[in-house]
């Protein structure tokens, strides 16, 4: 199948609002199974789907993100379905999940071990995600170990102008509360799995005659 | 008798599953509404037997949409519709009043079962 | 290829445990055997807190749930555990380590129908790698002679107490701290002789120190102390006690007694807005300390000029 070209890479407007149905059951799923393995109350805000171009992921994060330093996240995940999640804290939120994720010194949860603490929280959170997302889609997803990124200018000025690549990408707001802790989470489904992803969303739908 | 019912939902798809696992037997009118405030003014407009309202919703979430049915009728018969069943938010729905809170993804299975415990609850009101 | 799998799964270098989802163990590598002393036949079957009581902790469990409820898998890195099974240092560099470092895992292991069966752990020794970045971060934050933390430290541990303070509301204060007359010191008793009076200083001054406090020689025979979580007024006390420690600092040469005493300056963070002026208003209040005849403490009265 040639991936490349003609409308079987690219989401329709239909299945977009049945991915973005899939997300909410996945992500309340999500959120309602880190409650309870976090023992605090998960908020993740509706999702958001949009197709766009893999060259322009970088000025979709950094339309979310202002001023302020922050601290990313970033894991590829690869089933049927795959892509990357990236994660997004502020500074500020490293204290509050320092306390959620291990009860460390303060000391230690301010000092060395900063990177970490962003790092082994995105991992729950973004796995929880993809977890539930996988489970939904009736797939089997596995990750990479999460690394810490940075955000990348767009590489405008390439020689050869690459071939499109449309990939779905979610944005996801969340919070938790009591912590002072929120972020944004977005993952992406590659170019390669659109096809996979459109026929499973049919799937999805023809479950219910 | 036709039952009334106002699925509240900021998702078409949403509201088209719901719609497909509810019996077309003729036993239900359906009407839907796209956020909770848009839901409150159906609500008042149709006075509906039964509700679906969903959470997370853009305007009005459905916490604040249920809050004001009850206050509106403490008696209205709302279902919650959610994936995220934390103990919170469960909680605090019935706390509002929900008629009970169901669990995403739903199935024709579940609606069925549900729409009869509604009817159940509807006929010893009367 | 499933008897290869048996070789390879004993023979790696690396610690490989399989639980099932009661935490009881299933599978023990021949390196867990040897690092723990642990039998395979004695620990299999049996609930693993019965070995290590210890990791019956939030953390552990926390994980563990986290690759059982979502079948996800989990990082355990050293710099936020240092290590999840209490094992000696295997490493004769092990440095000042008690415990063998490791960086773990957590993954699922899936049988028919994708079922998730077991949990597997795997454990890396990273202890002389650990113990290699320690002593090299070390020696970029700390000061060649004196063995405290050197300006750059200074600067960038400032401008982070400095934010925590703001952000959270708290107490945060600098001393400046200068040796009287060192050069005179260093012109009577020679440049070696100045050396030692540094180090005599700089470990004078630490020991009056806690564990979250940071001393740092900010150059030549200044140094500054940074205070977190502590009012102005709490560092003059600190501050007064250094001074009287400095004077009471029995220094000899040769035979000789020498006597030295220092000047310092106190600023608290809540009337600077940036870490300059913090140290600037430490600085002029360090200034004035010298101008009123040295050896004395003197605070800063608020903005900086």
């Amino acid at each position: 199948m040639d991936i490349g070209t003609g409308q079987e890479a690219i989401l329709t407007g239909e299945e977009i609002d049945i991915f973005q149905e899939v997300m909410n059951i996945a992500f309340g799923q999500a959120s309602a199974d880190l409650a309870e393995i976090l023992n605090a109350f998960v908020v993740l805000n509706v999702p958001e789907v949009r197709m766009l171009d893999e060259s322009a992921l970088p000025d979709l994060i950094r339309e979310d993100t202002g001023p302020g330093a922050l601290s990313i996240v970033e894991q590829s995940y690869w089933g049927k379905l795959s892509g990357k999640t990236v994660l997004f804290f502020p500074a500020s939120a490293r204290e509050g999940l320092a306390k959620l994720f291990g009860e460390f010194s303060r000391e230690d949860a301010l000092s060395c071990a900063e990177k970490e603490i962003f790092l082994e929280a995105g991992n729950f959170i973004a796995g929880g995600c993809i977890a539930r997302l996988a489970d939904c889609l009736d797939d089997l997803i596995t990750y990479t170990a999460p690394r810490s990124a940075e955000i990348r200018e767009r590489d405008a000025d390439k020689e050869t102008a690459p071939a499109l690549r449309r990939i779905a990408a979610v944005r996801i707001p969340f919070s938790i509360d009591q912590h002072d802790v929120s972020g944004l989470l977005i993952l992406t489904a590659s170019h390669e799995s659109i096809p996979w992803l459109k026929a499973s969303l049919k799937r999805f739908m023809e479950q219910y005659g | 008798m036709t039952r009334k019912i106002l699925l509240v939902d900021d998702s078409p798809v949403a509201r088209k599953i719901l719609r497909k696992c509810i019996p077309e037997d003729g036993c239900f009118e359906i009407f839907e509404a796209s956020d909770g405030l848009d839901g409150l003014k159906k609500f008042e407009e149709i006075n509906p037997d039964i509700i679906f309202m969903d959470l997370t919703m853009p305007v009005m979430d459905g916490m604040e949409a249920l809050g004001e049915i009850k206050k509106r009728n403490k008696d209205a018969l709302v279902i919650i519709q959610t994936a995220d069943t934390q103990i919170k938010s469960v909680f605090m729905a019935m706390e509002l009043g929900a008629f009970m809170v169901l669990k995403k993804p739903i199935s024709k299975d579940s609606i069925k079962a549900v729409l009869k415990e509604a009817d159940g609850a509807l006929q010893t009101e009367r | 290829m499933d008897e290869y799998y048996a070789q390879i799964f004993h023979t790696i270098d690396v610690g490989l445990v399989i639980l099932d989802k009661d935490i009881r163990v299933q599978q023990w590598n021949r390196w867990m055997e040897q690092h723990s002393s642990i039998p395979f036949h004695r620990i299999i079957g049996r609930p693993l807190f019965d070995f290590f009581p210890e990791l019956n902790h939030p953390r552990f469990l926390m994980n563990f749930k986290m690759a059982v409820k979502f079948g996800n898998s989990c990082f355990l890195s050293q710099k936020l555990n240092k290590y999840l099974f209490p094992f000696k240092p295997a490493s004769a560099f092990a440095g000042e380590f008690e415990h063998m470092q490791q960086c773990c895992a957590m993954f699922p292991l899936r049988g028919e129908e994708n079922a998730l069966k077991y949990i597997c752990i795997s454990v890396n020794d990273v202890t002389e790698t650990v113990a290699c970045e320690t002593r090299l971060v070390e020696m970029n934050v700390r000061d060649g002679l004196t063995g405290i933390y050197n300006r750059k430290f200074l600067e960038a541990k400032l401008t982070e107490e400095l934010d925590r303070a703001r952000r959270y509301g708290r107490a945060f204060s600098v001393i400046m701290i200068d040796i009287d007359h060192f050069k005179k010191v260093n012109d009577s008793y020679g440049h070696g002789f100045g050396d030692t009076v540094l180090k005599s200083t700089a470990s004078m001054l630490q020991s009056g120190l806690r564990t979250t406090d940071f001393l740092t020689r900010y150059g030549g025979e200044e140094f500054c102390c940074l205070l977190p979580e502590t009012e102005c007024s709490s560092a003059v006390i600190v501050a007064e006690r250094m001074r009287a420690n400095a004077e009471a600092l029995a220094l000899t040469h040769g035979e000789n007694p020498v006597n030295i005493s220092i000047s310092l300056g106190v600023a608290g963070a809540a009337a600077a807005d940036t870490p300059s002026a913090l140290i600037q208003m430490a600085d002029e209040a360090l200034y004035a300390a010298k101008n009123s005849g040295r050896n004395r403490v003197i605070a800063s009265r608020g903005k900086a000029a």
